[in-house]
């Protein structure tokens, strides 16, 4: 700390200006330079805003060479100024937010306050503006984290910093290209309501082998554990014609820029860090014409049309 | 698809580390009522490896597909 005084010939009383600043340690947590003129304001009072980890403990001035934490790992910070009130409090993180070029989410849920689930997934919005803010890191990254209050009139800041690590790997996939989209026979096309029809498959007899593979191989950093999955949502749409000449369409989901989930959540492993998918859909008696498309997760890959 | 990992720590999420975009379609045609059929045209990704990205954006939906054709029975 370093503790400047000023005397000024022309103040009365014998006031003198005081100013201090710290010293190796980031925000601003303590008083400004105070103007004679309001020789009460603080009365020189220290406001030491402290930000604590759940499961740590205090972090304030820490920065991302001092803690390592994990993608997906919670991250609940509390700002605390014990015996006085803040006002306005405020926490930024940087990089920003994932999927704007940033590395943190609010949650990941099915809306409802449990887990994604068969019929709905979403990110959580991240609230900023409370003492308390839960978070969780989705890339390998430094990051900075700021809160700031307003104190008796006075803005206020303090930070801390993480080092965040995540498993580093690769993830393949394999398609049979559009050689492996073929009519398949009802003894393949098992319907869930028993029926049998032929039916449209990717990755049909003979070969039987599945239209796309999917694998991964990944590594944990040290002193970390966890667990994988597979995820995949997209859009689906199908149209007919029928004999008479009446064509009929569908989309899923029918809100634009929406997508669905195939089938099940997670998406069902094949093996261990393996998975496989062979999309059919039906041809009925009836019809003259059938159309499907299914567009995966992002899905902006070139396609080997017909 | 998209491969997503979750720390084995208390109150922890999935989140995701790396994705592979694909699609497929198909045409499919019947001159005798539907009794047989063949395609005609189809898409697909190319034959052979499709290479992944990393990603930080998480998949989401609002409706299981499977349930959502199901409103479409043609």
């Amino acid at each position: 700390m370093n503790v400047l005084l000023t005397p000024n010939g022309t103040a009365n009383g014998g006031v003198c200006n005081v100013q201090v600043t710290s010293v190796g340690e980031s925000g601003t947590g303590f008083v400004a330079l105070q103007d004679k003129s309001k020789p009460q304001s603080n009365a020189g009072q220290v406001v030491d805003i402290r930000i604590s980890l759940a499961g740590k403990g205090d972090v304030t001035g820490k920065t991302a060479n001092d803690q390592t934490v994990i993608v997906g790992q919670q991250i609940a910070l509390t700002a605390s100024l014990p015996g006085a009130s803040m006002s306005n409090p405020a926490w930024t993180i940087t990089p920003g937010p994932a999927g704007q070029g940033g590395m943190y989410v609010g949650g990941y849920s099915n809306g409802k306050g449990g887990p994604p689930d068969d019929n709905y997934g979403q990110v959580d919005p991240l609230v900023t503006n409370q003492p308390s803010m839960t978070y969780y890191y989705t890339a390998a990254n430094t990051s900075t984290v700021t809160f700031s209050a307003t104190v008796n009139g006075t803005n206020y800041s303090r930070t801390t910093g993480f080092n965040v690590v995540a498993p580093t790997g690769t993830f393949t996939a394999v398609s049979l290209g559009k050689g492996g989209i073929a009519v398949a026979p009802p003894s393949q096309c098992p319907q869930a309501d028993g029926s049998s029809y032929q039916c449209v498959e990717f990755g049909p007899a003979p070969s039987r082998q599945p239209g796309m593979n999917f694998g991964y191989s990944y590594t944990i950093p040290r002193a970390y554990a966890g667990s994988f999955q597979f995820v995949q949502a997209g859009t689906s749409s199908v149209g007919a014609t029928d004999v008479s000449g009446k064509a009929m369409s569908g989309t899923c989901p029918s809100q634009a820029l929406q997508m669905g989930l195939d089938t099940a959540y997670p998406y069902p492993s094949a093996g261990p860090g393996n998975t496989n998918h062979s999309p059919s859909a039906p041809l009925l008696v009836g019809y003259s014409a059938k159309q499907r498309s299914d567009v995966c997760y992002g899905c902006d890959v070139p396609t080997d049309s017909a | 698809m998209v491969v997503m990992f979750q720390p084995t720590l208390p109150n922890a999420i999935f989140v995701p580390l790396a994705s592979v975009n694909w699609s497929r379609g198909f045409q499919a045609n019947s001159t005798d009522g539907g009794k047989t059929w063949g395609v005609t045209a189809a898409t697909a990704p190319p034959a052979g490896a499709l290479s992944s990205q990393p990603t930080a954006i998480f998949p989401t939906w609002i409706v299981n597909l499977y349930d959502c054709l199901l409103q479409y029975p043609f």
